[in-house]
C-alpha cells in the first residue's frame, strides 16, 4: 500500500514541478509571483478537450496544439501585460495584482465561452492499469512521472548546460548588469515564458485526464506554487525538490491521516516555511532591513 | 561643551564585503563636522549605522551617553537624530505642509477615541500642528507652496522640505547626506548660510556628508576623509587635509 | 422595500464595509493582503455560533466576532509582518486558505464545508446602512489623524518614516488589524443576512477581488474604493444579464486600470475634492481655506 501511495505522490509531485518550475523561472527573472500561471495550465487543457472531443482531433495533434497554445498564452502575458506594466514603471506588487486579474479574466472568459460543466477526455489509453512487482499502478500515473522527470532534465540541462541558460541565470541575477553588457532581457524573458508556458501546457492536459477540465483547474497551481516557495522562491532546483516532497507528502496525509486534513497540511506548510525560512529551502533572505 | 556623539570601533560588512572598518568619531555639542571621500567610501553607510538602518558588526555608537547600536530606527530618531537622505525621500503623494505635520508626530496629543471621533482635543491640537508645520516651512521659504504635492516639487525646494520635515522632530543631531548635492555657486552659498542659521537658532549638532569642498570649508570646523570605509585623514584645517599625499591619491589616483 | 432590494442594500452594505478596511490597509498603507476573507470568516462564525448555539444578542455577538477577526490579525501579523511586501501577501494567502481549511475541517463546530444553517436573522436594510454609515465615519477620521499620517507615511516611504519617528512594525499591525475588525464586522452583517455561511464563500477570490475593488477605485482614496465596491456590487443587480459577466468585468478592469491609470480611478483624492460644496467642513479645515 505505502508503495502505491507514494507511486501516486509522485505522480501528483511530477505535476506539480512542471508548473513549479515555471513559477521559479518567472520569480527569478522578474520577481513576482505570476498568479495567472495555473490559467495558462487550464487554458491548455481546454484547448486538448476542445479539440479531442468537439474537433475530433487525434490526441497527438492536440497535445501539441494544446502545448503550443499554452506556451503562447503564457508569452501574451508578458509581451502584452506584464511588459506594460514594467515599463510604467510600477512597483512589483502591481504586476502581482495584474496577474490576479487575468487569472479571474481568463477563468470567467472560459464560464462565459465555454460553460461551467466539467469536461471529459476520453479514453485514449489502450491500458489503464500495469502490474509492477504486485502493486497496481496507473498507466497515466507512470507517462506523468516520465514526462515531469524528462522535463525536468530538460530545463536543468537548458539553465545550468547551456549558454542560452547561463544567459537566462545572468539576468535573474542582475537584469540591469545584463542588459548593459548586451544581453537582451527582454527576449529572454519571452522565450522564458514560452518554456514555462509550454511545461503549464503539459501540466494541464495531464490533470486533465487524470480528473476533469474545469474553468478552476488552474487553482491546483496553488500547491504548485507552495511547492516553489518551499524550495525558494526563484530556484528551478528548489522548485522541484518542493513539488516532490510535497506531492509526496500531501498524499500521505490525505491516505493516511485524513483527506481532509490534506489541504490544511498543506497551506499549514506554506505558513510555516514562510514564518520560520522565508527564503525556502534553496533561496536567498527576504526579510526586510529595518 | 559635552560630547553629543561617540563613534568607536565600528565596522560594518555586508555579506564578506567590509564597507566600513575601525571608524571612530568624537561629536562636540554645537560642533559641525564634515564626512567627505569619494563615492562608494562608506559615508552613508556610517549615516544609515548611526541612525539604526544597518546593525553594524561590532562598535558602538553612543548618542548623548546612551547606545544606538540595535535600536530600532524610530526610536533613535525619537531620541533627537534627525536625517536627510542623498536620494531625496520625500512623502511625494503627500503636500509640503503635510509631508511636515507627519514628523511632528510627538505633538500629536490625542488618543485613539479622540483619533476616530474626531472630538475632544483632536481639533485643537491639529491646528497647533499645522501652525508649527507652517513656521517651519517658512524657515525654509516653502510656506507659499504649502499645498503642493511633494513629489512635484523641484529638486532644489524638495531638499529644503526635506530638512524642513528633519526639523520638525525637534532633533539636537542633525545627519545631512549632501545637502549641497546638484547646486550652483550661489544656491551653495545660501545654503551655508541657511545651514548657520538653523544651527543657531535650534541649538544643533551637525554631521555632514558632503561633496562640495567650498561648503565643507565654510561650515566644518572638523573633517574627516573616508576610503574604502577607513579613515585617511582627519582635520580642522581643510589646508592640511588637502595636502595629505594619501587624500590626494584617494580623489586623483596614484601618479 | 422589497425583500429583493433589501438584499441588494445589505449587499452592498456588507462589501462596502469590508472594502473600506481593506482600503485603509492596502490603500493607505499599501499592504496587500489576500487573505481579509479568513477574517470576514471569523467573524461570521464568531457571531453565527454564539447566537445560534447561546442565544446571545447581536450586540454582544457582534462585538465580538469584530474582536475575534482582529485578535487573529494581530497574532498573524506580529508573525508576518516583518517579512517583505511580497512574502507578507503570499503569508496572508496561506493563513487565508488555514482558516477556511480548517472551518471545513471543524465540521462538529462550524458545519464543515456543508455551511452552518438557521442562523438568526438580524439583519435588516436599516442596520445595515446604519453600520456603513458609521464605520466609513470612523475610517475617514481615522485616516484624518496621526494614525492614518502615519500609515500614509509607511505607505509613501517606509525608511522616511522610521527616520522621523514613526514605529512602522506597530502601525501596519495597527492597519491590519483594523482591516481585519472591518472584514468581520462585515462577516456578521452577512451571516445574519443570508442565515447560512460555508467556509467556501470566504475565500481567495473573495479577498483578491477587495485588493482589486480597492485598487481600482484608487489606492490612497477612502471614497473611490467604496465608491468602486458600490458600482461592482450593483451592477450585476441592475443589469441582470451581466451577471454573469461581473468577475471577468472585474479581471479585465484592473489589468487594464494597472496598465494605463495605474493610480486608479480617484487615486490618492476623495469625493470631496471634487464635489466640495457638497461636504460639510470641520472648523479647522474651513479656517484653511479662509487663508
Amino acid at each position: 500500500m505505502l508503495a502505491q501511495q507514494l507511486i501516486n505522490g509522485v505522480s501528483v509531485g511530477g505535476v506539480y514541478s512542471l508548473l513549479a518550475t515555471g513559477y521559479a523561472l518567472i520569480y527569478s527573472l522578474l520577481g513576482f509571483s505570476n498568479w495567472a500561471h495555473g490559467e495558462v495550465a487550464m487554458l491548455g487543457a481546454y484547448i486538448a478537450v476542445m479539440s479531442v472531443v468537439t474537433v475530433k482531433m487525434p490526441f497527438i495533434p492536440a497535445l501539441v496544439l494544446a502545448v503550443t497554445g499554452a506556451a503562447l498564452i503564457s508569452f501574451v502575458n508578458e509581451r502584452v501585460f506584464y511588459r506594460r506594466i514594467r515599463s510604467n514603471n510600477s512597483p512589483t506588487m502591481f504586476l502581482m495584482i495584474a496577474a490576479m486579474g487575468l487569472s479571474t479574466t481568463y477563468k470567467n472568459l472560459i464560464v462565459v465561452l465555454v460553460g461551467p460543466k466539467f469536461k471529459y477526455f476520453p479514453s485514449i489509453l489502450t491500458v489503464e492499469s500495469m502490474e509492477f512487482f504486485g502493486l497496481t499502478v496507473g498507466v497515466l500515473d507512470i507517462i506523468s512521472i516520465i514526462v515531469s522527470i524528462i522535463a525536468i532534465f530538460f530545463l536543468d540541462f537548458l539553465i545550468y548546460h547551456t549558454k542560452f541558460g547561463l544567459g537566462v541565470r545572468a539576468c535573474a541575477s542582475d537584469s540591469t548588469t545584463s542588459e548593459l553588457l548586451g544581453v537582451n532581457v527582454n527576449r529572454y524573458i519571452l522565450i522564458v515564458f514560452l518554456l514555462a508556458g509550454a511545461l503549464a501546457g503539459c501540466a494541464g492536459v495531464l490533470l486533465g485526464m487524470k480528473y476533469t477540465v474545469y474553468p478552476s483547474l488552474g487553482n491546483v497551481a496553488l500547491k504548485a506554487f507552495i511547492a516553489s516557495v518551499f524550495g525558494g522562491l526563484g530556484s528551478i532546483r528548489g522548485a522541484v525538490l518542493g513539488a516532490f516532497t510535497i506531492g509526496i507528502l500531501e498524499t500521505l496525509v490525505s491516505a493516511y491521516i485524513s483527506s481532509g486534513l490534506r489541504d490544511l497540511f498543506t497551506f499549514g506548510l506554506l505558513v510555516a516555511i514562510l514564518l520560520l525560512r522565508p527564503e525556502g529551502l534553496l533561496g536567498k533572505s527576504v526579510e526586510q532591513k529595518s | 561643551m559635552s560630547r553629543i556623539l561617540g563613534i568607536s570601533n565600528l565596522t560594518m560588512a555586508f555579506g564578506g564585503v567590509r564597507a566600513v572598518q575601525q571608524f571612530d568619531l568624537l561629536l562636540e555639542e554645537g560642533g559641525v563636522h564634515g564626512l567627505i571621500g569619494p563615492n562608494g567610501a562608506g559615508k552613508t553607510t556610517i549615516f544609515n549605522v548611526v541612525t539604526g538602518i544597518y546593525r553594524p558588526q561590532s562598535g558602538s555608537v553612543l548618542f548623548e551617553g546612551r547606545e544606538l547600536v540595535g535600536r530600532r530606527p524610530f526610536d533613535i530618531a525619537n531620541a533627537g537624530i534627525g536625517r536627510t537622505f542623498q536620494n531625496i525621500r520625500l512623502f511625494p503623494n503627500l503636500s509640503a505642509l503635510e509631508n511636515v505635520i507627519i514628523a511632528g508626530h510627538k505633538d500629536a496629543s490625542y488618543g485613539m477615541l479622540e483619533a476616530l471621533t474626531h472630538l475632544g482635543r483632536y481639533g485643537r491640537v491639529v491646528r497647533a500642528q499645522r501652525e508649527h508645520a507652517r513656521e517651519l516651512l517658512a524657515i525654509v521659504g516653502l510656506d507659499a507652496r504649502e499645498k503642493e504635492r511633494a513629489g512635484s516639487l523641484p529638486y532644489g525646494l524638495q531638499r529644503r522640505l526635506e530638512i524642513a520635515r528633519a526639523l520638525a522632530i525637534r532633533p539636537r543631531l542633525l545627519l545631512l547626506d549632501e545637502p549641497a548635492a546638484g547646486m550652483n555657486e550661489e544656491e551653495s552659498v545660501a545654503l551655508v548660510n541657511f545651514i548657520r542659521e538653523i544651527r543657531r537658532r535650534f541649538s544643533l549638532t551637525i554631521f555632514m556628508i558632503e561633496h562640495h569642498m567650498d561648503v565643507v570649508t565654510s561650515l566644518c570646523d572638523e573633517i574627516t576623509v573616508l576610503n574604502f570605509g577607513k579613515i585617511l585623514a582627519r582635520s580642522s584645517c581643510m589646508e592640511e587635509i588637502k595636502k595629505n599625499p594619501s587624500v590626494v591619491e584617494a580623489y586623483l589616483g596614484k601618479e | 422595500m422589497s425583500d429583493y432590494t433589501q438584499g441588494v442594500v445589505i449587499l452592498i452594505c456588507v462589501n462596502a464595509i469590508a472594502v473600506a478596511g481593506v482600503s485603509v490597509l492596502t490603500g493607505f498603507t499599501r499592504l496587500f493582503s489576500f487573505g481579509n476573507g479568513g477574517f470576514m470568516a471569523i467573524g461570521a462564525y464568531t457571531s453565527a455560533i454564539l447566537t445560534k448555539v447561546y442565544g446571545a444578542p447581536l450586540a454582544l455577538s457582534m462585538p465580538l466576532g469584530m474582536a475575534c477577526a482582529g485578535a487573529a490579525a494581530w497574532l498573524i501579523g506580529k508573525l508576518t509582518l516583518r517579512l517583505k511586501g511580497d512574502y507578507f501577501l503570499i503569508t496572508t494567502l496561506g493563513f487565508g486558505e488555514c482558516i477556511r481549511v480548517a472551518l471545513e475541517y471543524a465540521y462538529k463546530l462550524t458545519g464543515g464545508p456543508r455551511g452552518y444553517s438557521n442562523i438568526p436573522h438580524y439583519t435588516n436594510a436599516y442596520l445595515a446602512v446604519g453600520l456603513l454609515i458609521v464605520s466609513l465615519i470612523v475610517a475617514r477620521n481615522f485616516i484624518q489623524s496621526k494614525y492614518g499620517w502615519h500609515f500614509m507615511a509607511i505607505r509613501e516611504q517606509e525608511v522616511a518614516a522610521e527616520a522621523v519617528g514613526v514605529d512602522t512594525a506597530k502601525y501596519k499591525l495597527m492597519s491590519f488589524v483594523f482591516s481585519a475588525v472591518y472584514a468581520g464586522c462585515a462577516g456578521v452583517l452577512f451571516a445574519h443576512y443570508l442565515r447560512f455561511i460555508a467556509p467556501n464563500m470566504f475565500n481567495l477570490e473573495k479577498s483578491a477581488e477587495w485588493t482589486i475593488t480597492v485598487v481600482i477605485g484608487g489606492l490612497g482614496s477612502l471614497s473611490g474604493s467604496v465608491i468602486s465596491s458600490v458600482i461592482l456590487t450593483l451592477l450585476p443587480e441592475v443589469f441582470r444579464g451581466l451577471a454573469e459577466y461581473r468577475m471577468l468585468v472585474y479581471g479585465a478592469a484592473v489589468v487594464l486600470i494597472i496598465m494605463l491609470r495605474p493610480n486608479g480611478l480617484m487615486g490618492y483624492r476623495e469625493l470631496s475634492s471634487f464635489f466640495p460644496a457638497l461636504f460639510r467642513k470641520s472648523r479647522s479645515d474651513r479656517e484653511e481655506e479662509a487663508r
